[in-house]
């Protein structure tokens, strides 16, 4: 939980967190989204059993919301959902008991700074980086309608387009049994066991900002100096980098940039490429 | 070692494929060390997190999850008993078990009724039962393959 989110800030500013079951990373919930979950038994013949064709099959509904509102929403493996080029819908899934889970959400509208200012990140330089990124890279169906339709509107087109893929689906109740398994899951989900289970450190920041485009954080030693250099990616190669920090008398950006930009990011290959560019400075 | 579709699987070890798992296990010493294949490797994705969950495990049970893209999936225990040791290695670096599946052992587990367990019909040995058995797979994945509209 500490790796991905900055708990001082979340607790200044009242904002609750929380560790799910399933995959997709770190997920920024308020009222300016619609959320929607799929949850099937593993054995249902509707099920597909490979993960990407499980996104895709249970997306098409919402790619079909997004077309009765005027919008080209196109799936996008793994799992994104985008308008233009931009990520409209972020999802995530997983196994739960004896069923495949789906969780996703359609965003109405976004606080882009407020989910930069969320995350845990090694430098300012970096929380802008990945803003700046969020902004080019993610759009909102009010970015794009100019307007909101009611929430009520989209929850129905949902379960339209959802029935469409699953049969009918019928309104049920909560019931007394789910209230009180929800209250035990609730107990168990709100442990600090849970809640700060013990993950490996990894070296260095990646945030991703949609399918293809990362934000990542690395620092390199070369010849007695440090580099610490943000890349954004695009497709896994280098689109742009921006140097934050560094020690001793160190690489030209120019010459750094020239190197680096348009090749796959592999740490390796980076810390070649410096020690290469040293090399070639100290003649 | 047989190879189908490029994906290679070793004969020295046995396999477990309850609820769709592709799991190895090879016996060293009266302990078993459990992997994941390389059609998990292959068809899942790059690994980005491993769990270990569960000490002592019965057969069938969960003994931890992991995520690739973007899904949580859990790993189920081809056999009873406790867990001994884990590979930190592989938790620290799960693209490991992606890079060399049947060297990145994930746990090491101390066996408690191993000869009922390898009776069990979700155990898979040798080149005609793993053939058999992967190119089922292989059907079921095409058949889940989104359809052209």
């Amino acid at each position: 939980m500490e790796q991905e989110l900055d708990l001082d800030y979340c607790k200044k500013h009242k904002i609750g967190y929380f560790r799910r079951e399933t995959g997709g990373g770190t997920v920024f919930l308020d009222k300016y989204q619609i959320f929607y979950q799929v949850i099937i038994r593993r054995d249902n013949p509707l099920t597909p059993r490979n993960n990407q064709a499980f996104f895709e099959k249970f997306l098409k509904p919402v790619v079909r919301v997004l077309s009765g509102f005027g919008l080209q929403g196109n799936f996008v493996p793994i799992n994104d959902i985008i308008v233009g080029q931009k990520k409209i819908s972020g999802n995530g899934g997983g196994e739960i008991g004896d069923c495949k889970v789906l969780v996703g959400n359609l965003l109405l509208d976004f606080n882009f700074t407020k989910i930069a200012n969320i995350l845990n990140v090694p430098n300012k330089e970096f929380r802008n980086r990945v803003l700046e990124s969020m902004r080019k890279n993610m759009t909102t169906i009010k970015n794009e309608l100019g307007l909101i339709p009611s929430q009520r509107e989209i929850k129905d087109a949902l379960i339209s387009e959802y029935e469409k893929s699953l049969g009918p689906l019928t309104p049920a109740k909560i019931t007394d049994d789910i209230w009180s398994a929800m209250d035990e899951l609730d107990r168990k989900f709100s442990t600090k066991k849970w809640l700060f289970q013990k993950v490996p450190k990894r070296s260095g920041r990646d945030i991703k900002i949609r399918e293809g485009i990362m934000i990542i954080y690395r620092s390199f030693e070369s010849h007695n100096r440090r580099y610490d250099i943000i890349f954004e990616l695009e497709d896994e190669k280098i689109r742009d980098i921006d140097v934050v920090s560094t020690s001793g008398t160190t690489l030209p950006n120019k010459a750094l940039m020239n190197s680096l930009i348009g090749i796959v990011f592999e740490e390796k290959e980076v810390l070649n490429i410096i020690n290469e560019l040293h090399r070639k400075q100290d003649k | 070692m047989i190879e189908i579709n490029n994906m290679k699987f070793p004969l020295d070890r046995k396999y477990y494929k309850k609820h769709g798992n592709h799991i190895w296990l090879k016996e060293e010493g009266g302990i078993l060390r459990i992997g994941m294949d390389s059609f998990l490797t292959e068809n899942a994705g790059y690994l980005s997190y491993i769990t270990i969950d569960n000490r002592k495990l019965s057969q069938g049970e969960a003994i931890g999850s992991f995520e690739s893209a973007k899904f949580v999936s859990k790993f189920y225990s081809p056999i009873s008993g406790k867990v001994v040791s884990v590979n930190e290695d592989v938790l620290n670096d799960p693209i490991k078990v992606n890079k060399d599946p049947y060297n990145a052992w994930i746990v090491e587990i101390e066996p408690e009724n191993l000869d009922k367990d390898l009776q069990s019909d979700d155990i898979v040995e040798g080149e005609e039962g793993i053939k058999i058995w992967i190119e089922s797979e292989i059907i079921r994945l095409d058949c889940d393959a989104p359809k052209q509209s």
